[in-house]
């Protein structure tokens, strides 16, 4: 019921409801001290071993056509960083489907007069994962340092590629929990989603010009962390701005997916 | 009318699969579908303030109604008005009205204090500070928890556990409250504080659904009835009348100086139940076919008469009854 007075109505935004899931998120996990700290630190770790494959290659005297080591460590510096940003938001929520699918307790959530997918999110909060974007700042950071200053446009660029970046993984986080409404008890989503981002890692000359393409416009993988390092570098080209309306509509359709399939929810057995 | 509901009806689509090695691996590949019919068209109609018993076996369509009723679940077809609302096409205006506790199926936040739970429940329902710490002081009152609202939830007991989830279901002073086993696994004292508690809330205007398997919850509780089996409506009415379904049926527990061979009277609107030895024995006496007072005398005068108890009809042997 909607007791509120007009005073509150502003208070009790949905930035009101983020404030306070992340304050309850971070009390959940602050039960357990020793058991954040460990996976904090171990998250943050975990995280900056992906460079090292780029490492072992320049080490070992091979190269990614046209890239530079320090340009390709950039490419999955952005990776990380944008990975660190959308996993700790929108990932939880795989998770937080995969159990209440499986349990039939999703109806908990219906039963608040709240959009379910904000409060799926928000439920799915993950805050030890924020250790994963504190490593990506800092390869960023590490990496950018060694190359040259990037223009404003690179800049700019930068950070609408990298919000892109952002909706893309949301994209595929709706998508996989959308489909755990209809393919309940499905604990390899996160195999599958890591193969597929596996090819966003890494510079796009080592494709063919065709899967160049389809990583642009068909599923923009692109755009979460090539075109982003290439906007830093300087190395704008058409294929990146195609990418941008391919990344909308790959986040549209993953929303639509979304929204289909949480009707197709029914509970566990009474 | 507060709810209203008509030609209810909802079809499941369900895999089956046997139970051989060979089947299992055949399932993998192919899976054989059928159809369940959950609900064959239901109909029923709740005022305002009612506190309605929902009952029926395991698959009868209890939780199938009240996950519509909630709107969390779709129905195949049938149309569902509550408080002028459709609940699964108006669902954040429905559930913002509306509260549910589910015994088997906590709100509460695991590992940390009920209080953080209300919290978050105060900013997903907008309620108002003032308001908020009105309602939740009442609520602790009444539900005798106020010490604990600052312990950890995995520390609580299942009775205390419980009565923190109707706090976090009233806190936004709902109009309907849905309640699915509540009082499931709860000692005497928890069960009655709760009982309380509803009684009290239902006496304040709030419509209260009750699905439970509890009897003595019925009892106590509701003054209607609904009881559905295989998808249907097979009775809808008030608790005495669903006593008096199948006759204005007495229980007699008698207790005579000699054996009491009773059984062997074949009398019409008389039934032995048990005998619990030679000389006490357990009758059931239909009272529109036999006069009560005429078979008591005819007892003392045969068999003596030491003790003599006159009980209605268990609500549970009646809905045992009509589930048949």
């Amino acid at each position: 019921m909607n007791n509120s007075l007009p005073a509150d109505k502003l208070r009790f935004s949905t930035l009101h409801l983020i404030g306070r899931s992340l304050r309850t998120a971070f009390a959940e996990r602050a039960a357990y001290r020793g058991d954040f700290i460990l996976s904090f630190t171990v998250s943050f770790f975990i995280e900056l071993v992906t460079p090292l494959v780029t490492l072992l290659i320049y080490t070992s005297g091979s190269a990614f056509p046209g890239w530079s080591m320090q340009e390709a460590l950039l490419i999955q510096a952005v990776y990380l960083l944008s990975r660190g940003i959308a996993m700790p938001v929108f990932f939880g929520m795989v998770w937080i489907i995969f159990e209440q699918a499986r349990e039939g307790t999703f109806e908990i959530t219906l039963l608040k007069p709240r959009s379910p997918l904000l409060l799926t999110i928000l439920r799915g909060l993950d805050i030890e994962g924020l250790s994963r974007l504190f490593g990506g700042i800092l390869l960023v950071v590490l990496t950018l340092r060694a190359l040259p200053s990037p223009s404003a446009a690179g800049w700019i660029s930068f950070f609408i590629f990298l919000f892109l970046s952002v909706f893309i993984l949301f994209g595929f986080a709706l998508i996989l929990a959308a489909s755990l409404f209809v393919w309940v008890g499905n604990g390899r989503v996160s195999e599958l989603l890591e193969s597929i981002l596996v090819f966003s890692r890494y510079p796009g000359s080592i494709y063919s010009a065709a899967l160049q393409w389809g990583f642009a416009v068909v599923i923009p993988l692109s755009m979460i962390a090539l075109y982003p390092a290439e906007a830093l570098l300087g190395r704008f080209s058409p294929m990146m701005f195609y990418a941008i309306p391919a990344s909308l509509i790959f986040f549209g359709a993953g929303y639509f997916i979304w929204k289909r399939m949480i009707r197709y929810y029914a509970g566990g057995g009474g | 009318m507060q709810i209203r509901v008509n030609g209810l009806k909802k079809i499941y689509k369900t895999y089956n699969r046997g139970s051989t090695f060979g089947e299992v691996v055949k399932s993998i590949f192919h899976r054989q579908m059928s159809e369940v019919h959950a609900l064959k068209g239901i109909d029923f109609s709740i005022e305002k303030g009612e506190l309605i018993g929902f009952l029926g076996p395991n698959g009868a369509g209890k939780s199938t109604t009240l996950k519509i009723l909630t709107g969390v679940l779709f129905p195949t077809s049938g149309e569902v008005t509550i408080l002028g609302l459709c609940p699964w096409k108006q669902r954040k205006k429905y559930v913002a009205q509306i509260g549910a506790v589910f015994g088997q199926k906590s709100q509460l936040v695991w590992d940390i204090p009920p209080v953080d739970s209300f919290m978050m429940n105060q900013a997903i329902y907008r309620i108002g500070s003032g308001e908020f710490n009105r309602t939740l002081d009442r609520l602790t009152e009444m539900l005798g928890v106020r010490e604990l609202m600052k312990q950890p939830t995995r520390n609580l007991s299942l009775g205390e556990r419980m009565k923190c989830e109707f706090i976090m279901a009233m806190l936004h002073n709902p109009k309907i409250v849905f309640l699915d086993e509540p009082t499931i696994g709860l000692d005497v004292v928890a069960k009655d504080r709760i009982r309380e508690f509803v009684e009290e809330m239902n006496r304040a205007g709030v419509t209260f659904i009750l699905t439970t398997h509890d009897l003595d919850d019925v009892e106590r509780l509701a003054r209607r009835v609904i009881l559905v089996n295989h998808g249907e409506v097979i009775f809808d009415d008030g608790i005495a009348q669903l006593r008096r379904y199948f006759g204005a049926k007495k229980i007699l527990s008698v207790s005579t100086s000699s054996p009491c061979n009773i059984e062997e009277s074949n009398a019409n609107g008389l039934r032995l139940i048990k005998r619990l030895s030679p000389n006490d024995v357990e009758l059931e006496c239909n009272t529109e076919k036999i006069d009560l007072s005429s078979l008591i005398r005819d007892i003392a005068d045969r068999y003596g008469l030491r003790d003599l108890l006159v009980q209605e009809l268990p609500i549970e042997s009646v809905i045992k009854e009509l589930q048949k």
